[in-house]
C-alpha cells in the first residue's frame, strides 16, 4: 500500500510538472479535442436539452433516442393488429427490429461518450511526449484545426441526412428483404407500406443509419488527421518501452471506436438472424459475408493507425544505426576494461555493475529492435477481431434449439 | 441468530456460508459448530436420510437389485446425486467459508480498499450477510425445491419405463413408495442444497458488484499480478469449484444411465457436456467481469502515465549518450542509466501485459479440466477398460 501510492504520486508529480513545463512552453491550442461533439446534430443536441456540453445527460439520450424509433413502431402495429400475430413477421417477433433499435442504437448513443472520453487525452498526448517539437507547433495546430473545422461543418452531415432519407427508403420500398407479409409491408405482387413502416423507412431505419454513418464519418476524420501528423517530421522515440517508439497511446483510438464496430455487428447479426428464422436460410450461408465484414471493419479501425508506419520504420531503421553504436562503444570500453586487463587492480569483477549494463544494453536494443512498424499490437487486433465477432455468437442458437438443451440439462438438476 | 451476528462482526469476517435459517437448525442440532467442523456428521447425517430409505424400500418392494428395468442400485444417477452430490455441496461450504474470508479480506491487506472507503466496505458486506442471513429467501428456496419435485415426478411418471421408482400399474405408471421418497425427499434435499448455492453466489455476486460500483479501488497497474492487485480475485473461483464438480457429478451420472440403461453413446451427449461447461465456468467467473472497467481505467491511466515518463527518460538517454552530452568525466561503462532504461521497459511491459479481467488462461485451463473430470469415467464407455489396460501395456512393452 504505502510504495503503491508512493509511487503513484511520484508519476503523476512527474506527469504534472512535465505537462506543466509543455503546456507553458507551447500554447495548446485545444485541449480538448473531441470527435464526438460539434457538427449540427450536435447542437441540435445542445438545443433541445438532450445534451448539456459536452455530451452530458446520456441517460436521457438513452431514453429518448431508441423511443424515438422504436415506440411509435410499437404503437402503430399495435394499431394495426401487426404487433405479435396476423402476418408472417409481427413487429414483437421481429428479431431485427430489436437488433437494431434496442441494442445497436443505445450502443451507437454510447458510442459518442467513449469517442470523447477516450480521444479527448489523445491529441494533448503529441505534445507531453515531446513527439510533436515546438518547431512543428503551427503546422501541428492547423492540422488540429482543420480537423475541427471539418468536424463542426455542415456540408459531411447533411450529406449523410440526405443518403440515408432518400436511398434507404428507396432500397427498402423496391427490394423487399424478406418475400413474405411483415409488420412492415405486404408483399402483393408489389409492396405496400404499412403505416408503421412508413415510420420505419422514414424515421427509424434513418436515424440510425444516420448515427451510423457519422461515426464513420468521424473515423474518416481521425484518419485523415492522422494523415496530416504523419507528413510532420515527428520526434519518435524508438527506445521507448512501447515498442511503438511513443506512439502507443494512439491504441487507445481503437478503443475508442470498438463500439461502432459493435453496433455494426449487431445490425448485420439481426439482419442474418432474421433471415434464417423467418427465411429458412442456413447461417452457414451468411460465413462469408461475415468473414468479409468483419475484415473491412477490422480493417478500417486500424488503417488510419497504419498511415505513420513509414515514420515508424524510418525511426527504427536510424536508432538501430545510433544504439548499435552506442552498444559497439560500450562492449569496446567493457572488453578494454575486463578482458584486456586495464581495470584498476582494486575494483572487483564479481559484483561489478559493469556486467549488469552489458545485459541491459542488450535489452535496450531489443526494445529498438522489436519495435513495431505500426502503433498497436497483435493484442489489440485480437480484441477488435473479438468485438466484432461476439454480435454472430448468438446465431449459434439458431442451428440447434436452445430451449431443447435447456430441458434436458434442467432434467439433471430436477 | 444474533450471537452469530456479533461473532461475525469483525469487518473480515465474511463467510458466505454461516447463516440462513438452515445453518441455525443444524446449529441447534449439534450437526455444525460456528468453526463449520462436524463434517462428517452432516454428510452421513443427511446422506442416511436422503439414501437409505430408499435402499429399505426398493428391497422390501423387490427392486434393489432386480425385478424390474432399472433396478435401484444400478440407477447410477441416483447414487451419483446422493452420495456423490449431495455430501460434496455440504463439504463445499466448509471450503467456501474458509477460501472467500481470505479473498474478502485480501480487499483491505492489499489495500485497494483506502482506509476512508473500509467503512463503506463494510457497509456492503454487511448487508450481504444479512441478505444470506434472510429467512424468507430461504423458505422461498426449499418451496422452489420441493415444487420442483412435484414437476419432476410428474416428467419422470409420463416416461414409459418400468423403474424402481415407477411401476406399470394397468398400463399407467406410477410411482413407488420409493419412488415418492426419492421425489419429495431426497431430490428436495438435493434442490435445496443446489438452490441455496444458487442463492449464497448471487449474494457474492451482489458483494462483488456493490464493491466495484460504489468504492473507489486504489489499484495499481505495476501490481506483479499482473491484474492491478486483484489478481487474488481468480482465488474465489477456485474456492467455488466443488459446488461446478458436483454440478458435473449429477450430469455424469444421467449421462451413464441413459449409455447403461437406454443403449446412447458419449459423443451424443457433446452438445449438452459443452453447453453445461461454459455454463459451470461462467457461474464462478461472471463477477469477475464487474472489475473490467475499474481496472481498464486504472490500466489505461497508467498507460498514459508510464509512457510520459518513458518518453522524457528515452528523450534524456538519447540526448545524453547518444548525441553525445554527457559530461566528460561520465563513463559509458557501469552507469545505472542503462539499467535504468532496461527496467523502466520491464516496468512498462508489466503495465502492457495488466489483465482487466483478473483471470488468465492458465487459471481458466485448469477450472475446465477439473470441472470435466467426473466426465472422464464415462470415457469408458467408449473404449472398454481392459482395452485400454492392454493398448498401455502394448506402448510399454
Amino acid at each position: 500500500m504505502g510504495w503503491n501510492t508512493a509511487s503513484v504520486e511520484v508519476v503523476s508529480k512527474m506527469q504534472s510538472s512535465q505537462t506543466d513545463a509543455r503546456r507553458n512552453a507551447v500554447p495548446a491550442v485545444d485541449d480538448d479535442f473531441s470527435l464526438a461533439v460539434g457538427g449540427p446534430l450536435y447542437r441540435m443536441l445542445l438545443k433541445t436539452r438532450l445534451a448539456k456540453a459536452p455530451l452530458r445527460c446520456l441517460r436521457r439520450r438513452l431514453l429518448v433516442i431508441p423511443a424515438l424509433a422504436w415506440l411509435p413502431l410499437l404503437v402503430l402495429t399495435m394499431i394495426e393488429g401487426r404487433a405479435t400475430g396476423g402476418v408472417a413477421i409481427p413487429f414483437l417477433h421481429d428479431i431485427e427490429a430489436y437488433a437494431r433499435f434496442l441494442i445497436a442504437l443505445p450502443v451507437l448513443v454510447v458510442a459518442e461518450v467513449i469517442l470523447h472520453r477516450r480521444m479527448g487525452n489523445v491529441i494533448g498526448q503529441f505534445r507531453i511526449r515531446g513527439i510533436v517539437s515546438q518547431g512543428m507547433e503551427p503546422k501541428f495546430s492547423e492540422a488540429i484545426a482543420s480537423t475541427l473545422r471539418l468536424r463542426d461543418s455542415r456540408m459531411p452531415e447533411l450529406t449523410i441526412l440526405a443518403i440515408v432519407l432518400v436511398a434507404a427508403p428507396l432500397a427498402w420500398h423496391h427490394a423487399p428483404s424478406l418475400p413474405a407479409s411483415t409488420w412492415y409491408a405486404d408483399v402483393d405482387g408489389r409492396v405496400e407500406l404499412t403505416g408503421a413502416g412508413w415510420w420505419f423507412v422514414l424515421v427509424s431505419v434513418p436515424l440510425s443509419q444516420f448515427l451510423l454513418l457519422r461515426l464513420y464519418f468521424r473515423l474518416f476524420i481521425w484518419g485523415r488527421f492522422l494523415w496530416e501528423a504523419s507528413r510532420l517530421p515527428l520526434k519518435i522515440l524508438p527506445a521507448h518501452p512501447d515498442r511503438a517508439g511513443g506512439l502507443g497511446f494512439l491504441e487507445q483510438s481503437v478503443s475508442a471506436f470498438r463500439p461502432l464496430l459493435f453496433a455494426q455487428t449487431i445490425i448485420v447479426s439481426g439482419f442474418i438472424a432474421s433471415r434464417v428464422l423467418f427465411d429458412g436460410r442456413n447461417v452457414l450461408d451468411f460465413k462469408i459475408d461475415i468473414g468479409m465484414l468483419v475484415l473491412v471493419l477490422v480493417v478500417a479501425i486500424l488503417l488510419p493507425l497504419c498511415l505513420l508506419s513509414n515514420r515508424l520504420v524510418a525511426a527504427r531503421l536510424a536508432a538501430l544505426q545510433d544504439y548499435g553504436a552506442l552498444g559497439a562503444s560500450y562492449v569496446r570500453e567493457f572488453e578494454n576494461k575486463w578482458l584486456a586487463g586495464q581495470s584498476p587492480s582494486k575494483e572487483a569483477l564479481v559484483g561489478s555493475a559493469d556486467i549488469q549494463s552489458l545485459a541491459d544494453l542488450a535489452g535496450s536494443y531489443d526494445i529498438v529492435n522489436g519495435m513495431r512498424a505500426v502503433p498497436f499490437s497483435s493484442r489489440t487486433v485480437m480484441e477488435v477481431l473479438a468485438v466484432c465477432l461476439l454480435p454472430f455468437l448468438p446465431l449459434v442458437f439458431t442451428v440447434f434449439s436452445l430451449r431443447e438443451l435447456l430441458v434436458r440439462l434442467a432434467h439433471v438438476l430436477l | 441468530m444474533t450471537k452469530l451476528i456479533a461473532s461475525t462482526d469483525e469487518p473480515t469476517d465474511f463467510s458466505l456460508v454461516q447463516g440462513g435459517p438452515f445453518f441455525q437448525l443444524l446449529l441447534r442440532a449439534g450437526l455444525v459448530k460456528p468453526s463449520m467442523d462436524l463434517l462428517g456428521r452432516r454428510i452421513i447425517v443427511i446422506a442416511v436420510i436422503a439414501w437409505v430409505p430408499l435402499l429399505v424400500l426398493t428391497m422390501l418392494s423387490g427392486s434393489a437389485f432386480g425385478g424390474t428395468k432399472v433396478p435401484f442400485l444400478y440407477d447410477v444417477a441416483a447414487h451419483a446425486r446422493l452420495l456423490l452430490c449431495v455430501p460434496l455441496l455440504i463439504a463445499a461450504e466448509v471450503i467456501v467459508h474458509r477460501r472467500i474470508r481470505v479473498t474478502v479480506r485480501q480487499f483491505l491487506d492489499r489495500g485497494i480498499i483506502a482506509p476512508k472507503d473500509q467503512s463503506d466496505f463494510e457497509r456492503i458486506a454487511d448487508s450481504a450477510m444479512r441478505l444470506r442471513n434472510s429467512a424468507p429467501a430461504e423458505v422461498l428456496l426449499l418451496a422452489f425445491a420441493a415444487v420442483g419435485g412435484y414437476w419432476a415426478g410428474q416428467q419422470y411418471v409420463s416416461m414409459d419405463v418400468a423403474s424402481w421408482f415407477a411401476a406399470q400399474v394397468a398400463g399407467q405408471s406410477r410411482l413407488t413408495a420409493a419412488g415418492y421418497w426419492y421425489f419429495f425427499v431426497s431430490m428436495t434435499i438435493f434442490r435445496f442444497l443446489l438452490l441455496r448455492w444458487y442463492f449464497r453466489l448471487f449474494v457474492w455476486y451482489r458483494f462483488l458488484w456493490q464493491v466495484s460500483r460504489r468504492i473507489p479501488l486504489q489499484l495499481n497497474a505495476l501490481h506483479p499480478d499482473r491484474a492491478g492487485g486483484m489478481g487474488f480475485l481468480s482465488g474465489s473461483t477456485f474456492a467455488l469449484q466443488p459446488i461446478l464438480i458436483a454440478h458435473t457429478i449429477a450430469l455424469a451420472g444421467v449421462f451413464a444411465d441413459r449409455i447403461w440403461h437406454e443403449g446412447a453413446t458419449l459423443p451424443q451427449f457433446k452438445m449438452e457436456i459443452t453447453f453445461w461447461l461454459i455454463f459451470l465456468i461462467l457461474l464462478v467467473v461472471l463477477p469477475l467481469f464487474f472489475f473490467v472497467i475499474p481496472l481498464s481505467a486504472a490500466k489505461r491511466a497508467a498507460l498514459r502515465e508510464y509512457g510520459i515518463v518513458g518518453s522524457r527518460y528515452v528523450d534524456e538517454f538519447r540526448r545524453k549518450w547518444i548525441d553525445g552530452q554527457a559530461a566528460k568525466d561520465e563513463m559509458l561503462i557501469g552507469t545505472a542509466d542503462i539499467q535504468s532504461l532496461a527496467d523502466l521497459g520491464n516496468s512498462f511491459q508489466g503495465v502492457q501485459e495488466m489483465q482487466v479481467v483478473p483471470f488468465g488462461r492458465s487459471a481458466l485451463l485448469r477450472l475446465v479440466m477439473m470441472t470435466a473430470l467426473p466426465l472422464v469415467p464415462l470415457l469408458l464407455t467408449m473404449v472398454p477398460l481392459e482395452q485400454l489396460i492392454d493398448r498401455a501395456l502394448g506402448a510399454l512393452l
